[in-house]
This record gives C-alpha cells, structure tokens and sequence, in this order.
C-alpha cells in the first residue's frame, strides 16, 4: 500500500517529489555503464512484478516492495530502477499514478538507497535481511508523513500501514537474507 | 347491410378493448451497488466512498464493505461520478443512469505483466545504446 494514487496530493507535494526525483536521477544516472544496464533491467523487472504478490493482512492487503534488495544488488541506481519499476505499475497495473510517481519514487527510493549504505557496513546476509526490512519500514513512514502533509490523519494510517507491512518486512528480510547468501557464495561480483 | 354493421360493431367491440390492454414494460433503478477492487483482484475493504452528481456536489458519502461493495438509491436521470479511496489509493467510476449497464472489464495480469517486460526491454536497448554512444 506505499503507491500513491492520482488525485489524493495536493500539486505542491507532488511537484515536489518530482523536482527530488529529479535531483536524484540526476547525480545517480551520471556515471552509469553499459555494462551495468542488463542487471538493472532484470532486477527492475523483478520489482516490478512483485507488488503483484498480495498478502492478505486484516482489512487491507499489503504486496512485497522489493526496495531493500534493489538497493543492495544495485547501489546507487536503485533509484533510477525503482523509478521505471513504478512508471510501468502505474501505466499497466494502475498502482500508483502519474503525477504521483514522483513521490513514490522518493518513499521507495530513498529506502533502497539507504538499504544500499546500511549493507555497506558489512556484507553478509544478516545485516542485508535487516536492511532490507528496515527499507520497508522506513518506505511505510515517508508514504505515512506524505499522505499527513496532505491532510490524512497520521496516527490513523501510518498504524495501520505499519501493521500491514509487518509480515512484510518480515518476508521482504527472509528473501533478500536468502538471496544474499546464494550470491555471496555463488557470485559475489555481482553484489555491488 | 343490417347484418354487416352488425358484424363490424362486433369486430370493432372485439379488437378495441385489445388495443386498449397494450402491456409495457419499462424499467427505473432504484438502487446502484458500487463494488471497488485493487488489481489482481483483492476487495477493498472498508474504503472510503463518495458519490458527486453531475454538477460535481457531493451525494452520499460511506465506506466498502467486507466485499468491497457500497450501495446508494440514485435520483432518476443524473448521473454520478463514484470516488473510492483508501489509504492513499483512489479510483473512480462514472455511472450514467441514462445508458442501463455499466461493464469495466479488467484485462488479464499476465498479459499486463508480459507487456511490461516488453517496455523495459526497449527501455534497457535504448539505454545501452545511449551509454555506449556517449562513451565513443
């Protein structure tokens, strides 16, 4: 539930997203290599795909994000992939929106990106499961803060989203826990 | 001639009352049931739900129940537009009470998936070719 739909931001904020979004794009897609172009398009078609696994908590139902392990299979251009990933669920699934891409891809980006610094610290599967549920949490708070500054009630939904995404992060810090591990042993070159 | 006005008075009493007994059948929608869905197919549940006449007004407010459906007696000859939002999740439906069905069809997932595989394939080509340009 951490995309946005059109119509519900007021413009300042999601103008707002974009002008960051922009900022960021910018400084992340600067040194991008040719080589690094097929990881970032598997790994985004992956994100993309998994906001399409519901799980069914309570009253609302919550999907996988994926944002944490983007972060640490691609650095820095988790923010350019998260970027695509959401303009295509926004165009095909009609999660998210348009106008709101812009501050989605700051509520899931910027996660990733401190996922990314966080498994920096040390590389082992630990540490990437913790960040990894940590960039879950963190992406429910910034959607929670957005959705306040356009006149939600905070407690309200950010309780609730944050019970929602519980089992979440759990699963999202089991799979990258896995994931990591498997490639650490098996490719190492590949975790940046 | 006496018994041919006879005749006719008697086919005329005959086919006048069946005329006059001509059945309709008309219809007026007494009620609309709304129903809201996150794609793939989850209920949204308990969503909040706010129905607008044509000049934008709003009608009646509520919220989606367990199945995600919300029911509202519409005024005959408006039409509505339904906004259903949860947890900074929207969408929204016109209903026409002038047109007598209202059908959204949802396209199958796995050919939304497929075609969004497709784009970030042209995306990546497009990407790789542009690096590899700049680099020359």
């Amino acid at each position: 539930m951490v995309h946005i739909s059109d119509g519900v931001l007021a413009p300042e904020i999601w103008i707002t997203g974009y002008v960051i979004t922009a900022i960021i794009l910018f400084f992340t897609l600067r040194k991008i290599k040719a080589e690094d172009i097929p990881k970032i398009s598997i790994i985004t078609s992956a994100f993309f795909i998994a906001s399409l696994i519901h799980v069914p908590i309570g009253p609302t139902s919550a999907h996988l994000i994926l944002n944490g392990l983007m972060g640490i299979l691609l650095g820095v251009y988790a923010y350019p992939a998260v970027f695509i990933g959401l303009l295509l669920q926004a165009l095909l699934f009609q999660h998210g929106g348009i106008t709101t891409l812009g501050i989605n891809t700051v509520d899931m980006g910027i996660p990733a990106l401190i996922a990314y610094y966080i498994f920096k610290i040390s590389r082992n599967p630990i540490t990437a499961g913790i960040a990894c549920g940590f960039a879950v949490f963190l992406a429910v708070l910034l959607t929670s803060i957005v959705l306040m500054l356009s006149g939600t009630e905070f407690y309200e939904t950010a309780i609730l989203l944050f019970i929602a995404h519980i089992p979440i992060a759990v699963v999202e810090a089991v799979v990258s826990a896995f994931v990591v591990a498997t490639l650490l042993k098996v490719k190492k070159e590949v975790i940046t | 001639m006496k018994k041919f006005i006879l005749v006719l008075t008697v086919l005329l009493m005959l086919t006048l009352p069946v005329s006059a007994h001509r059945m309709y059948v008309n219809y007026r929608v007494s009620e609309i049931e709304v129903y809201s869905w996150y794609g793939g197919g989850v209920n949204v549940v308990n969503g909040d739900v706010k129905v607008y006449r044509s000049d934008g007004s709003l009608y009646v407010e509520g919220k989606t129940d367990q199945n995600g459906t919300f029911r509202f007696k519409p005024e005959i000859g408006e039409s509505y537009r339904v906004v259903v939002e949860s947890m900074g999740h929207r969408a929204e439906c016109e209903i026409n009470l002038s047109s007598t069905q209202v059908v959204v069809k949802e396209e199958p997932i796995y050919l939304k998936v497929i075609s969004g595989l497709g784009y970030l394939l042209g995306l990546a080509g497009i990407a790789s070719f542009y690096v590899a340009r700049k680099r020359r």
